[in-house]
């Protein structure tokens, strides 16, 4: 086991992809983390005198305001760096709902077989019937009208409940082949109970697949989450979501054009990291030949 | 073993493509960097000095237009439609001063009103045609109005129930508009059940416009796409989602209006594209600029002269259920209303707002001048707060609905309430939710409002909104829920008033009850902006239908008119 | 054939019923009251009240359910709340630009994309290949609305080379206008197309049939074209025919940017309208077409592969 491991982390140093990808994502994470040390000022706080113009306008780059201000005069700095934190909790939130309700259900359907796993598969079919966007616009946008719960909250769980399929079906598929294997049988033949075999046995060996999509998930979230809040469907305002900063600085495209770059190149900078860090994680644990 | 051949190709792609690559890079930092200088007002006027018919004006709206039917659409954007294909009894001109409007004869060519007040005789102008050509008669008129108030999804007969059996008509028990006698062709008149004054507003609405029986019978539910009308243009074509095209009246009465040949009015244009468009010449004036588009504007002085800019008929404030607390105590909303700093709202609007005292607007009848608006003042309205029982403060939801302006308000009050204390949280739902919310004495406590009038007297914005007998249990009209029976008794006795002098200051009295009552905090009346071209002559911002092109003119070459058709 | 031709067609009309359902169950769940739709926010209660009633908003859960869903099945979609016009009027008006918006981002994600994958594939770990692919990374990840704006803003805006919104009239003035909305929505499959196209062509290209080809003194280009194209587009034409969903979810927004007349920018509208009539009609036809263009996919997999059939 140990050599296996070994041999996967030297796949994994190898893949310049994933490499970069690593340092992205870790570059995100300590903005997320540091962010109160990285800013002085407060993301959520409007300054209406140096932080805007005579008129209102928002402010340029200056030595006070390294990225310039928004249209409330908050300094785009701040609410970029804090806004790393919503992208990652809202991704981290929504993928932890779709693992957890994709891995127990491709667990049980590849495991079950027969009418249990057709029916299961049915539902993934239903859920699919739908385009990912179109269902979670639709849903977010009629949480948003109920009062239940919080706003973010909202968005992650729109999010998770829409996005399970793709890891239940990998993980059916999986399980499938891992079913008619030895250690599977004797494990049987020895009287261990179904739980103990699906999350004893089975799950240990779906981990990596779970791993890929999971990563690769973060970054699909983070891009659906971004997407939800330049439709303003996301966390509410004055949450720094960097979709919603996309969405109140739009209309500023030549007057102050740093309010969209910023965001935009912050978001595709975290997808990309997710991206290429969940692709070289599927070369490390299914590797192909391809050098 | 065979080794791959490199082809020529291969050598020389490498150092190509890297530099091809290269000179992208370069080319949109290039692009993104340098600040573009915009478009300066390129197409100038001719120069002349009397009207000249002809041309095309072309103009664009945010949304879709739902309906031309004037008994059921109720927006703003329906109307800048409907009211150029449909004229009514009396219409809102520009007044006398310049600013605001006054009540002027459209279709009627005079009218008089008995000396109890509950009796108003009109004159129609002789030879009145629909611009298919029919004539438009005295029965049009009640046909319209009773078709207006038992078409099941119509919400205008509420304004008619001072009509002499309009509420039978509504409930089903009579089958005829009672109050309405017709004469003759051109001669009818109306009967209250109690004298109003400001009956004569009512009839400048669109809803009383009159429309033709047969017409109507013809085209079934397609009136909503095929109105017939006696006002200055004609609809030709709806693309519906791209754009409406309307025709000159060949019959419109007040000649020689309209010069234009026609208007073609886009839909659904975002407003940041329609500013493009119109810079680059695509449409000929452009409204409602979002904030960086008039701050874009505001810095090219070559636009100043064709910028108009006027004081239009609403109130916006935040609404609060004067019945659940913290709000039930007159206290506490005072307090709302000092803790909130409306010179910063007003600099989010980029200047194109004027802080509100009370409920009436600047140009109102009845408006309060000497009313000094709230100051931004967050000891006293801590003060306020302990007095009243919250020296710790409170929580709350404000509820608004999405749109851009609203949400820069919501987030620069809530650090304003956080600093006396109130800990307020942004709700954001939908339009209809947020009605529905707001309607009911369970539902939000704190939030968003605006008003703009139905037509310019105050008893369109005081009487609905404050007024105890308009509390319901759902969809309350006075969805303040205020009871206050000494303000009932004032607008009774207003509404009734016929002696102008007087009604004005009983409005006056009204507006400062309501600053001290304060069942709003009081935040701004809006201004709209709207740019034209230098070749659109005589056109300014109605106030109260704010696009009104009837009387406005190209100034442009013969041949270019001509060539536009 | 015959019999698994019945049970997916029976199964596709579940699956299109319990999505109407479903969304119908969450329209009637918020508190939202839709006939504010209809008559705005100056009506008076009795208005509502009568609305309400004529509308068939008054009802319970199961009547309702039957007025809006049941004549549905009758062919009627009624009307939407917000402008009165039918549904499936609506709808059809809508429908063809969105294909049309559709058609022309898969088609120039194939011409972004063969390209692209072609030069990274045959210059694999060259600079030629890190620009493709690092470009494709990039493409993969940036959201459609950044695009979109970029675009407008470049390409419409500041070197006018295309218009910057707008349906256009005549054939070359729409695909004038049909460019940039079709390359914000091609950019992301065309990135995803580009990487698919490069591992596959990079497995073809090292087979023993290309080997052989390159032996026989064949020149690259024709090794390339003939043999290496051909086989490795194979995977790339299979996901076009699911990649409609994908384009329907971009399609909403870049809509929205381009003032494009389609159906996303409806489905947004109304879904923030709480138009309940024209949501349940715009879902309806949404979930139609994509069961539709799974089971054509399906049935073409059952034709060609027996074993698929007998499993499922």
């Amino acid at each position: 086991m140990a050599t296996a491991q070994f041999r996967a982390w030297r796949r994994f140093c190898r893949n310049r992809g994933a490499l970069v990808g690593a340092f992205l994502v870790s570059m995100v994470l300590a903005m997320a983390v540091l962010a109160p040390l990285l800013s002085a000022h407060d993301p959520l706080s409007p300054d209406f005198d140096s932080g805007l113009t005579e008129l209102g306008a928002p402010v340029e780059p200056n030595f006070e305001y390294p990225l310039g201000t928004d249209r409330l005069g908050r300094s785009v700095w701040s609410r970029l760096v804090h806004g790393a934190e919503v992208s990652l909790v809202v991704g981290f939130s929504a993928v932890l709902i779709a693992v957890t309700f994709g891995v127990l259900i491709g667990l049980v359907a590849g495991y079950a077989g027969g009418m249990v796993d057709t029916l299961l598969m049915r539902l993934v079919d239903m859920v699919l019937a739908f385009p990912f966007l179109l269902l979670a616009i639709l849903l977010a946008a009629l949480l948003r009208e109920s009062a239940v719960g919080d706003g973010t909250a909202k968005v992650f769980i729109t999010l998770g409940v829409v996005g399970w399929t793709t890891m239940a079906r990998v993980v059916r598929g999986k399980v499938l082949t891992l079913r008619e294997m030895d250690f599977i049988e004797s494990a049987r033949c020895v009287g261990a109970s179904t739980a103990r075999i699906l999350f004893r046995h089975l799950l240990p060996n779906v981990l990596g697949p779970i791993a890929v999509l999971a990563t690769l998930g973060m970054a699909q979230m983070i891009l659906a989450e971004s997407v939800l809040s330049y439709l303003s469907l996301g966390p509410p305002p004055p949450t720094p979501s960097w979709g919603r900063m996309l969405y109140e600085g739009q209309t500023y495209y030549r007057t102050a054009p740093w309010l969209i770059a910023a965001p935009g190149v912050a978001i595709l900078i975290t997808v990309i990291g997710f991206n290429l860090l969940g692709e070289g994680l599927r070369d490390v644990f299914d590797p192909k030949d391809h050098h | 073993m065979c080794s791959i051949p490199k082809t020529t190709t291969d050598r020389t792609w490498k150092p190509i493509s890297s530099r091809v690559g290269f000179l992208v890079c370069v080319g949109l930092i290039w692009l993104l960097a340098c600040r573009d200088g915009g478009r300066g007002p390129t197409l100038k006027a001719h120069g002349h000095s009397e009207p000249q018919h002809g041309g095309i004006l072309r103009f664009s709206v945010p949304t879709g237009v739902a309906t031309l039917d004037p008994a059921v659409g109720y927006d703003e954007i329906a109307f800048y439609a409907i009211h150029h294909v449909h004229d009514t009894l009396l219409g809102h001109g520009t007044s006398a001063a310049g600013q605001g409007s006054q009540l002027v004869p459209q279709l009627a060519e005079s009218w008089s009103v008995s000396p109890d007040g509950t009796v108003y005789s009109f004159v129609l102008r002789p030879g009145l045609r629909y611009s298919d050509g029919r004539p438009c008669v005295s029965g049009d008129f009640k046909y319209a109005w009773e078709r207006a108030l038992t078409l099941p999804k119509g919400p205008f007969g509420q304004y008619f129930r001072n009509v002499v059996g309009a509420t039978d008509l509504m409930a089903g028990k009579a089958s005829e508009l009672e109050g309405v006698r017709v004469f003759d062709d051109r001669h009818f008149e109306v009967r209250l059940v109690e004298p109003d004054s400001a009956f004569p507003m009512i009839l400048a609405m669109m809803f009383t416009t009159p429309m033709s029986r047969a017409h109507v019978e013809e085209v079934g539910s397609d009136i909503r796409r095929k109105p017939l009308g006696t006002g200055p243009f004609a609809l030709v074509r709806w693309s519906e989602g791209t754009e409406l095209v309307f025709a000159r009246n060949p019959y419109y009465w007040d000649r020689p209006l309209p010069y234009l040949d026609g208007m073609v009015m886009y839909t659904s244009v975002p407003r940041e594209t329609a500013f493009l468009k119109f810079e680059a010449g695509e449409l000929d004036t452009v409204a409602r600029l979002s904030s960086a588009d008039y701050l874009w504007l505001a810095e090219r002085p070559d636009w100043q002269p064709y910028t108009e800019k006027v004081l239009f008929m609403n109130t916006v404030g935040v609404r609060m259920n004067c019945q659940r607390p913290p709000f039930d105590d007159a206290r506490v909303r005072r307090a709302m209303n000092y803790a909130i700093n409306k010179q910063h709202i007003v600099k989010l609007h980029n200047g194109r707002a004027r802080i509100a005292s009370s409920i009436l607007p600047p140009l109102m009848f009845g408006h309060n001048s000497d009313l000094l608006p709230y100051p931004h003042h967050p000891e006293r309205a801590r003060q306020l707060l302990a007095e009243a029982g919250y020296p710790d403060g409170f929580a709350v939801e404000y509820f608004i609905f999405q749109d851009g302006p609203n949400e820069q308000i919501a987030q620069s009050m809530q650090v304003d309430l956080r600093r006396v204390g109130v800990d307020m949280t942004i709700r954001l739902v939908s339009f209809p939710t947020l009605i529905t919310a707001i309607g009911k004495p369970d539902g939000s406590r704190f939030s968003f409002m605006g008003w703009s009038s139905d037509y310019p007297d105050p008893t369109n914005f005081i009487d609905t909104n404050f007024h105890s007998r308009m509390i319901a249990d759902e969809h309350s009209n006075n969805n303040t829920f205020y009871e206050n029976p000494r303000l009932d008794r004032m607008i009774d006795a207003a509404k009734r008033e016929r002696d102008a002098g007087r009604r004005e200051r009983m409005y006056r009295d009204i507006d400062q009850l309501l600053h001290h009552e304060a069942p709003w905090v009081w935040l701004f009346h809006l201004a709209m902006v709207e740019v034209k071209q230098p070749y659109v002559a005589n056109y300014k911002p109605h106030p109260i239908w704010l696009r009104d092109f009837r009387a406005a003119w190209l100034d442009l070459a013969p041949q270019v008119l001509r060539g536009q058709r | 054939m015959i019999g698994y031709l019945v049970r997916r067609l029976v199964w596709s009309v579940f699956v299109i019923w319990f999505v109407v359902s479903t969304t119908f169950a969450m329209l009637m769940w918020i508190p939202a009251e839709p006939a504010r739709t209809l008559v705005g926010p100056h009506a008076t209660p009795e208005t509502l009240a009568r609305v309400r009633q004529a509308y068939c908003l008054d009802a319970g859960f199961v009547e309702t359910y039957g007025c809006f869903v049941g004549r549905m099945v009758r062919g009627d979609m009624g009307e939407s709340f917000r402008t009165g016009r039918d549904v499936a009027g609506i709808i059809a008006d809508k429908i063809w630009p969105t294909v049309q918006l559709a058609l022309a981002a898969m088609f120039l994600q194939l011409a972004m994309a063969i390209p692209l994958g072609l030069i990274a594939a045959t210059r694999r770990n060259r600079l030629a290949d890190y620009l493709a692919s690092g470009t494709a990374a990039i493409g993969q990840s940036a959201p459609t609305f950044f695009v979109g704006l970029l675009l407008m803003y470049l390409c419409g805006y500041r070197l006018g080379w295309f218009p910057i919104s707008g349906y256009g009239e005549g054939f070359w003035d729409r695909l004038h206008h049909l460019i940039l909305p079709g390359l914000t929505l091609a950019v992301v499959g065309a990135a995803y197309y580009t990487r698919l196209l490069r591992s596959e062509m990079i497995e073809v290209l090292t087979t023993d049939y290309v080997r052989t080809a390159r032996a026989k003194g064949l020149s690259e280009r024709m090794v390339v074209t003939k043999h290496g194209l051909r086989t490795g587009l194979g995977p790339v034409v299979t996901f076009i025919g699911l990649d409609l969903g994908v384009l329907m979810g971009g399609a909403v927004v870049t809509e929205s940017i381009f003032a494009w007349p389609g159906l996303g920018r409806e489905v947004l509208s109304a879904v923030l309208n709480i138009d309940i009539p024209l949501i349940l009609g715009v879902v309806t036809v949404t979930s139609l077409a994509i069961v539709g263009a799974n089971l054509v996919t399906d049935l073409a997999y059952a034709w060609l592969d027996p074993r698929v059939r007998l499993s499922a």
